[in-house]
């Protein structure tokens, strides 16, 4: 007998940010699912893995005004990427005398995705597709049916408009083939007469005899219009037409693929003249960015603004081949990429603002959200007060926003085989199944099978629950739960902590550093700037002592949008370990203007930071350490004081029940380790799951794996550096889930206290 | 009928999936099952390991995963099942160890390609958006 399961969670919420310091505010967005109320309070989180190997959930409620019964309201979370146009004027309200050109690309045009994708090999969406209606750009609005559009409808080319009141439509005959340009011709009469719509494939430098290959034919269709068109009240857009939802206009009718090349006339007595001509490779900003602005170089200025995360930096129809940054060819990269699926700002109402007090103390903190007994917590990090404290722990929130929703064990064939075991998932997972609409991870591939590459802290982000753990994981922690156990052992050692991250180094640089003495990173630091890389490396260059309790750590480029802070942009180069890959030229970060790809490829290898880097990842089992030579020099000789000469280091714990495993680093000094970096420890062994990463392999060899291959291993390191400053380095996403082992009576937890009290010292490092 | 790409995909796939079928049959002995039993997060023989390769990259659709019900389990086992309440088909037995679980989904699977009067193709891998 079986029976289907849901979990029922009854309210959700969000955060504008993750992080606000004593004295600013953060907004609350909340939405309940048949639950007319919803209690709220603030918490702090302490420790969140709840299972009994460890401390358990821990979280200490902070009275605050916040503390409340609040009325349920259910907001949707519609997702869904546009263009949406400032038209003040009303010029573009009704069609009538308008020409109207614009390339498309369509990925999606019918639910016709087949094959695996992806590094996962990921096979199905448990995203539900609805693509029979895709908008490439208009008014046209269905509940009226007043407007008009120009649109895919079952693939096939469409406009639709509304004479009368009543809906009329122009179609062609055949469903356009994907990944294929074609240029959309609509004229229309400025009175009665014929609507005229005609498609034709474009020849593309890139392939040249792609047109015929496909045996794609231009095609024509028209009819008749008497020219009473009735406008609809719906505004302007590229991408999606607008539906209104709980006094909202969200997304609907949305388009998978690139739009771009579009110009807009109206005829007039003596010819045509311009209404709009949409650029989307140009930019207004000094630094050329393409952010959400979107720029009409007609006289008109009718300038649109990008809704939900689009992907801009995209190559064109006329893209040539030859250059890869969007900022060299403007006009190539006149397209933008959409999805049915992006999502960027749930953009639910404010349900309440929090006033961080002046006096409470930067640490990590959550809304509580209860409805029906059931809990759902908001994370957020409370900054650096004006109180000073010595040591700040740097919570990887590029990295939780990465992972963030991530569904794979749903979708990919080969998500089995990767983990070596069968995928243990949870209630929170199952409740990120019933609600595609939160969003995708940048692990994931879109509906059309192009890669996520922008994820947002404006949605529910089931994945950061405290007591969440990830699929992939053997019971043990991930993110910000693997973290609550540094968090936690801080607690228990009574070593008060800032909490800083990811986003706000990137902002802050080392100012924001430069007074700590010691930072500790978070247990899987993967998604750096290069802004934080920097300012890391001038910590430890100016005597400031870096702790890695992690692994996987400082490893692929990352961009925070400059103008919506609460968006990453993670894109996919060609190269080294990656879930998916971006096209060529299209692996430049529009927020940031970095090219894409691991840091060690592009000459900020983690080993100059923190002495090691990425040799293998495997979710089997976890092991232990050994001690080495360099555990026994002087200069190392703290790290181990109260450890004997033979014990075993970490041979237990939460995480796959040792302190070495998940993802691993190793020494690796031919990318720049110190040269007097000590080689402390390393790490038992491991199963053949364990794999050597792809950016060590420039070809493929056999024995990969880590009963044969001699670099998958992780290392413990430690160096000081001239200036007094240093680093210790675990190279091992697991190290954290060990800490807590026998009530903290145990040598991880001993000799990472060891070195924080060495590193707290302001002795100089030898 | 026009064929189409994917057709052809699934077909080479197919062709694939029938030699690892074979491989599997032969290699699938009371060895690798008495290997998995003893702990199925520890296999260090490669004739095991492959065995569990080609069950572990089978098609998602129709999958095992397992469902911890509660911070120290019980886990359950369940199917992918895209279009149920939470994509998930859970089975009310429980274990109270996740490598339990791991072991009765490694039985159903044995049980289900080797076990049956006529043994079953392996799925063909014509995945398509849902």
């Amino acid at each position: 007998m079986s029976a289907p399961t849901s979990a029922n969670q009854k309210v959700y919420g969000y955060t504008d940010r993750l992080s606000a310091r004593p004295g600013e505010q953060l907004t609350l967005h909340v939405s309940c699912e048949e639950a007319e109320s919803y209690a709220a309070t603030v918490v702090q989180l302490r420790h969140g893995f709840d299972g009994s190997a460890g401390p358990g959930f821990q979280e200490t409620v902070v009275p605050t005004a916040v503390d409340g019964i609040y009325p349920g309201k259910h907001y949707e979370c519609r997702p869904g990427s546009f263009v949406e146009v400032s038209d003040s004027a009303g010029l573009l309200r009704d069609p009538a005398g308008f020409e109207v050109r614009a390339a498309i690309f369509p990925t999606l045009p019918r639910d016709d995705r087949s094959g695996t994708l992806g590094a996962y090999r990921i096979s199905h969406s448990s995203v539900a597709f609805h693509g029979e209606h895709q908008t490439v750009l208009g008014t046209w609005d269905a509940a009226t049916s007043t407007g008009w559009a120009l649109t895919l409808d079952d693939g096939r080319p469409m406009f639709v408009w509304s004479e009368a009141g009543q809906p009329r439509t122009v179609q062609l005959d055949t469903a356009l083939t994907a990944h294929h340009w074609y240029e959309l011709v609509l004229k229309v009469p400025t009175e009665g007469g014929k609507v005229a719509l005609t498609c034709t494939p474009l020849k593309h430098a890139m392939d040249l005899v792609a047109p015929a290959a496909a045996r794609l034919s231009p095609e024509s269709a028209a009819a008749r219009t008497e020219g009473a068109w009735t406008a609809s009240e719906m505004p302007f857009r590229i991408g999606a037409l607008a539906a209104l939802t709980d006094s909202r206009l969200v997304a609907t009718s949305a388009f998978n693929g690139k739009i771009g090349g579009i110009r807009l006339h109206r005829r007039i007595e003596d010819g045509l003249e311009t209404v709009a001509r949409w650029h989307f490779g140009r930019s207004e900003r000094p630094d050329r960015l393409l952010l959400s602005a979107v720029v009409d170089e007609s006289p008109n200025r009718l300038d649109g603004h990008c809704v939900n995360g689009p992907v801009r930096g995209v190559t064109g129809p006329t893209f040539e081949g030859r250059v890869e940054d969007f900022r060299d060819a403007p006009d190539e990269y006149d397209a933008i990429h959409f999805h049915d699926d992006d999502i960027a700002d749930a953009d639910w109402p404010v349900a309440l603002t929090f006033d961080v007090p002046e006096d409470l103390a930067s640490g990590v903190y959550a809304f509580r959200l209860t409805a029906e007994g059931r809990d759902h917590h908001v994370p957020f990090f409370v900054g650096p007060g004006v109180r000073a404290r010595d040591v700040a722990v740097l919570f990887p929130t590029g990295s939780y926003l990465a992972y963030a929703n991530d569904r794979i064990a749903f979708e990919a064939d080969s998500m089995e085989m990767l983990l070596g075991h069968t995928p243990i998932v949870h209630s929170e997972d199952l409740d990120l199944q019933d609600h595609p609409e939160f969003g995708r991870s940048c692990y994931e591939i879109h509906n059309d099978g192009s890669g996520v590459i922008f994820s947002t802290a404006r949605r529910p982000l089931i994945t950061m629950q405290p007591r969440y753990r990830a699929s992939f994981m053997s019971e043990g922690p991930w993110g910000l739960p693997a973290d609550l156990c540094i968090a936690h052992w801080l607690e228990e050692v009574d070593c008060e902590f800032d909490a800083i991250t990811d986003e706000t180094l990137d902002l802050e640089g080392y100012d924001l550093i430069s007074r700590y003495r010691v930072i500790i990173t978070g247990s899987h630091p993967e998604y750096m700037t290069r802004g934080e890389l920097d300012a890391l490396a001038q910590f430890t260059a100016a005597g400031g002592r870096l702790m890695y309790l992690g692994g996987n750590g400082f490893y692929a480029t990352t961009s925070f949008d400059p103008e919506n802070r609460h968006i990453v942009e993670v894109r996919r180069a060609d190269g080294g370990t990656r879930p998916h890959q971006s096209p060529f030229a299209e692996r430049r970060h529009t927020t940031s203007g970095e090219s894409a790809g691991l840091w060690r490829n592009k000459g900020k290898a983690p080993e100059r930071l923190v002495g090691v880097g990425m040799s293998a990842q495997g979710f089997d089992r976890c092991t232990y350490y050994q001690r080495l030579e360099d555990s026994f020099d002087a200069r190392a000789a703290f790290i181990f004081e109260d450890i004997g000469a033979e014990e075993l280091l970490g041979d237990f714990g939460i995480i796959g029940g040792g302190a070495a495993g998940s993802e691993i680093d190793f020494y690796n000094p031919s990318l720049g380790t110190p040269p007097d970096t000590l080689v402390v420890a390393t790490s038992g062994p491991l199963s053949d799951t364990y794999l050597l990463v792809a950016e060590e392999l420039y070809e493929q060899l056999p024995g990969l794996g880590g009963t044969e291959q001699p670099s998958v291993r992780s290392d413990v390191v430690y160096a000081s550096l001239d200036g007094g400053g240093g680093f210790f380095s675990v190279g091992s996403i697991a190290w954290t889930g060990s800490l807590s082992h026998n009530g903290y009576d145990n040598n991880i937890a001993r000799l990472t206290t060891n070195v924080l009290r060495r590193f707290r010292d302001d002795e100089p490092l030898k | 009928m026009t064929r189409t790409a994917s057709d052809r995909i699934a077909e080479l796939l197919e062709v694939f999936a029938q030699r690892s079928l074979a491989r599997l049959r032969a290699e699938f002995t009371e060895e690798v099952v008495a290997l998995h039993d003893a702990d199925p997060l520890w296999i260090l023989e490669d004739g095991a390991n492959r065995v569990l390769r080609i069950l572990r990259s089978q098609p998602i659709q129709g999958k095992h995963l397992i469902y911890a019900t509660g911070p120290d389990g019980p886990w359950c086992l369940a199917r992918v099942t895209h279009g149920a309440p939470g994509n998930l088909v859970v089975h009310p037995d429980a274990y109270g160890d996740y490598e339990d679980a791991m072991r009765a989904v490694f039985h159903e699977r044995k049980s289900e390609y080797l076990e049956t009067n006529a043994v079953r193709e392996l799925p063909l891998r014509k995945g398509s958006g849902s």
